[in-house]
């Protein structure tokens, strides 16, 4: 055989083993034929005054992530019968929360808890759901996919869709890197999900925000309603809202009792709420003290979702609420008249701010 | 230059380096300081105070459910010397005082890199002192002390000092704990200071020194002349406007309260 005879078959063979290699690598659900760049920061306005995003150095705000974790968070192939996604039950017109007092998932089955705003949910760092029973939103979107009384799959099933699909392991691939359809997992996922939570941010155009910028003047009704909130002066009574709800977020996230069902015994309450976390007596019946901004876009309000109104959360509060032993110390028959009430609301009213949907990084993209 | 000289330079570079750098390491052998732990413990009756537990108050039940202050400027004093241990902290008896163990344990303020030697004295302010009181938590990450919000009133732009709150038995029926007290603190005005002296701590060499400062709850709630507050009529105090001197007396209760 000639050199140059060599040669050839030489080459041929190359051919074919690349060939068959590449076909082999499609088969394998090899992404590396698509161009990789380092993922460009997603550039977050923080509204002033607010804290910093809660820190994961593991899982920074990326554009393509951002974008990635927002498809998912609509989509509902995170779900075991294609009928439900995130968005279902967090919905983006009632501040991400849901308009009835507990969903249903999939099977029709009503969960217990009401579903809860996400508006600025990358801030919250005591402790995620009613009860603080999850640190991070990471963890956190793992529960509701594989919840029977929410989207009831499984992961193994869920991952084995995204593999298969026809768009998603190229946005896995641009949002976080990875060389092989294998590599999509539900660890992947749920980072991509927090990081479109963690761009759910609402702030700083509300009345109220602009009122303690000096931009506008609360109107009297809203002004009586802050100083009672906050109790500046003795010309009101004290409402206490403000021990409980305050700073940029309107709401320590704290757990508290605040009164919404009466025992005798502590170990009674329907739902034991945070005591079931830290196993502490003394914890059953308390619930993380939500944030106010947006109130009037999210009812039903509790964890139960079982006011309708803000009207009903008032006569809640100025009832003095139902006696247990750990009934917080400020919870306490307020005397308020039902002027009073209502300048209150009216307060309420104007942490709403409607402009985070404009954002359309928050719409569904579907 | 060719190869071997610059390896020759490289080496020579190298052997400088190492050796300034060895200069130094005698200075940081030398230990000069050491570490000291100050363990506030909450009593009721001069036995740990455990949160949410019932005692008797004038005849009638009540509970603690929340005790917390700040503590400032946390320093030893050496006759005109003074030894920083901590600027800011903040205890919060909530974290320990759950089970008789942890109230037996109680709260730790530690400090380190304190100068050895010893120390006859012990002081620290109650609160905070008015130049962090210009701030707002907003101005410290969450995981600061002053970081937390719900240590914050907008309406007096303070922190709060100090937080007493519980529940009694209002109408004596026994089964119930109807009725509630709250007694929170702020305000420049009513910033404290306690001082302790006469003191031996020793800040030794490989050792943590131990320091224990007992607060006596009772002591919080007491009238000028030494009677049990009644929870009827001081019940909500707030430093507002309506609450008269009390804010200022509870201050004073609290420098009180406090012994080794
Ligand atoms: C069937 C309705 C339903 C669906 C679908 C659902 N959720 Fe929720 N979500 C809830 C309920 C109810 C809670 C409160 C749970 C609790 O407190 O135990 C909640 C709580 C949360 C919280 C905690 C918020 C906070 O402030 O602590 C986050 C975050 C969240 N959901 C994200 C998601 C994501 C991401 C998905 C999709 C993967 C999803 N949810 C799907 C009902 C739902
Ligand atoms: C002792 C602390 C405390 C005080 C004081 C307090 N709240 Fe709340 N608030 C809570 C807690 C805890 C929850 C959630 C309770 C639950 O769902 O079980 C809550 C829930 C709410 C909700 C419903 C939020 C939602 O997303 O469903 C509103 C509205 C509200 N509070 C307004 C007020 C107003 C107005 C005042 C003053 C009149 C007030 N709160 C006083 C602790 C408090």
């Amino acid at each position: 055989m000639s050199r140059v005879q060599l040669h050839i078959i030489g080459c041929l063979l190359l051919g074919l083993l690349l060939v068959s290699s590449c076909r082999k690598d499609k088969d394998n659900g090899d992404l590396t034929d698509i161009p990789y760049d380092v993922p460009e920061p997603y550039n977050l306005d923080i509204p002033e005054g607010f804290p910093d995003l809660v820190a994961n150095s593991d899982n920074p705000l990326t554009e393509p992530g951002v974008q990635l974790g927002r498809r998912l968070f609509y989509d509902p192939i995170l779900s075991a019968d294609g009928t439900m996604s995130c968005s279902s039950c967090h919905k983006r017109e009632k501040g991400f929360a849901d308009d009835v007092p507990t969903s249903l998932g999939i099977d029709g089955i009503p969960g217990t808890r009401h579903a809860m705003s996400l508006l600025n949910v990358g801030f919250f760092e005591n402790g995620l759901n009613w009860d603080g029973s999850i640190a991070t939103l990471e963890e956190q979107a793992i529960e509701p996919v594989i919840n029977p009384v929410e989207l009831h799959d499984d992961w193994g099933n869920v991952e084995e869709k995204l593999r298969n699909h026809p768009d998603y392991p190229e946005r896995f691939r641009a949002a976080f890197g990875i060389s092989n359809k294998s590599e999509i997992t539900k660890e992947l996922a749920t980072k991509a999900i927090a990081q479109f939570e963690k761009i759910i941010v609402s702030g700083g155009n509300s009345r109220f925000d602009r009122a303690l910028r000096g931009e506008i003047f609360f109107t009297d009704s809203e002004f009586n309603g802050y100083d009672m909130f906050f109790d500046i002066s003795p010309d009101f009574p004290d409402a206490e809202c403000g021990h409980c709800h305050t700073g940029p977020l309107l709401t320590t996230n704290d757990y508290f009792n605040n009164g919404l069902d009466g025992v005798d015994d502590l170990n009674n309450f329907e739902d034991i709420g945070r005591g079931a976390v830290t196993d502490y007596i003394f914890d059953n019946g308390k619930f993380r003290a939500p944030s106010l901004r947006n109130i009037a876009l999210t009812a039903p309000y509790m964890h139960d979702g079982r006011f309708q109104t803000l009207e009903e959360v008032l006569d809640h509060y100025d009832s003095g609420g139902h006696y247990a032993e750990n009934l917080d110390p400020l919870i306490l028959n307020l005397g308020l008249t039902e002027e009073q009430k209502q300048d209150i609301i009216n307060l309420l009213h104007s942490f709403t701010d409607t402009t985070y949907l404009e954002n359309p990084d928050l719409t569904n993209p579907f | 230059m060719n190869y071997r000289y610059l390896s020759i330079f490289l080496l020579l570079a190298s052997i400088t380096l190492l050796s300034t750098s060895c200069e130094k390491e005698p200075d940081g052998d030398v230990v000069e300081s050491s570490n000291i732990e100050v363990r506030f413990r909450a009593l009721i009756d001069g036995q740990p105070m455990v949160l949410n537990e019932r005692y008797d108050y004038n005849g009638k039940d009540f509970t603690i459910s929340s005790l917390k202050f700040y503590i400032s400027d946390l320093v030893l004093v050496k006759g005109a010397l003074e030894a920083n241990v901590k600027e800011i902290d903040f205890v919060d008896f909530g974290t320990s005082n759950t089970t008789a163990q942890g109230a037996a344990d109680g709260v730790v303020v530690g400090g380190a890199s304190i100068p050895l030697g010893t120390y006859d004295g012990l002081k620290f302010g109650l609160g905070v002192p008015s130049d962090l009181n210009n701030e707002d938590p907003t101005d410290f990450s969450s995981n600061h002390p002053l970081g937390a919000d719900s240590e914050y009133w907008l309406a007096w732009d303070s922190y709060i000092f100090h937080k007493v709150e519980g529940r009694y038995d209002g109408d004596n029926n026994a089964n119930d704990l109807e009725s509630s007290y709250v007694y929170h603190v702020g305000l420049d005005e009513n910033f404290r200071e306690k001082t302790f002296s006469n003191l031996e701590i020793e800040i030794a060499e490989d050792n943590t020194a131990q320091v224990v400062i007992d607060i006596e709850v009772r002591d919080l709630m007491r009238e000028a002349n030494g009677n049990a507050f009644d929870f009827e009529a001081v019940g909500n105090i707030h430093s507002a406007t309506g609450d008269g001197s009390y804010p200022g007396l509870i201050a004073d209760n609290w420098v009180n309260a406090f012994s080794l």
